[in-house]
């Protein structure tokens, strides 16, 4: 911690890029967060017929389609691990038939 | 501008990556926009797919919600959006949820602590969900 802005403390601007560049950097965090977003517009497009076809499963959707399916996330989880697919860029739902209603 | 959606269900959704340095986790995290929450926080499920091992968190403490008490973990995070050219990123105090039947299958909530910093059109009618960065602690932008 370096600096104090508006009564928070910050760490120095050099430290957060330097954790930052840890994780890739600044660009391939950018390019990865717009390529799950397009997978995530795939998943709300497919999602009707997902539901229909999956209903009450977990799905996973990656940049090619639909990778995996399971009765829970841990499910899916292992499975796409044991067939060495990079986990962090796919979208992960479950297609909940009958979903609570929420009041946060 | 940060650009966030609406999911199926009609939540505004903002997506941010997390970074965790003192567990070595880092992964984007779909938040729910939550102006009622006055923290930033992760549910299970999130906590689940970051692989955050729950045994190794401290600072508990108690918060009230709609659905009663709950026990949350603090741990320093910084949480990173994308603003082309720029990547924004909040050092925030995270809350992280310990589990249990009744807040699995939660959304992590993007409280206060991050979009009091924002300004935000919301317009589901127009499928519209816009942040224009009013303050973040760092702004990086691409080399």
């Amino acid at each position: 911690m370096s600096e104090a802005v508006n009564g928070k403390e910050l760490w120095d601007e050099a430290y957060v890029r330097s954790l930052i560049e840890s994780q890739g950097g600044v660009q391939k965090i950018l390019d990865e967060m717009r390529e799950y977003d397009e997978v995530w517009m795939r998943m709300q497009a497919e999602h009707a017929a997902l539901m229909e076809k999956y209903p009450d499963k977990w799905v996973a959707m990656g940049k090619e389609g639909l990778v995996s399916v399971g009765d829970s996330m841990e499910e899916v989880l292992e499975d796409v691990e044991s067939r060495g697919i990079q986990e962090e860029g796919l979208v992960i739902e479950f297609l909940e038939t009958d979903p609570p209603i929420y009041i946060l | 501008m940060i650009i966030g959606r609406f999911d199926k269900r009609g939540r505004p959704i903002i997506e941010g990556r997390l970074l965790i340095s003192r567990l070595n986790v880092a992964r984007r995290i779909p938040f729910l926009l939550d102006t009622g929450a006055e923290r930033t926080c992760l549910h299970p499920t999130d906590t689940d797919r970051m692989r955050i091992p729950i045994e190794a968190l401290g600072g508990a403490i108690q918060s009230r919600g709609v659905g009663g008490i709950s026990a949350y973990y603090r741990e320093p995070a910084l949480l990173s959006f994308d603003d082309d050219p720029y990547t924004r990123v909040y050092a925030i105090e995270l809350l992280i949820a310990d589990p249990r039947e009744g807040n699995q299958g939660l959304p992590s909530l993007l409280g206060r602590d991050v979009i009091n910093n924002w300004r935000i059109s919301y317009d589901p009618t127009d499928s519209t969900l816009e942040c224009a960065v009013r303050y973040a602690d760092y702004s990086l932008a691409v080399n």
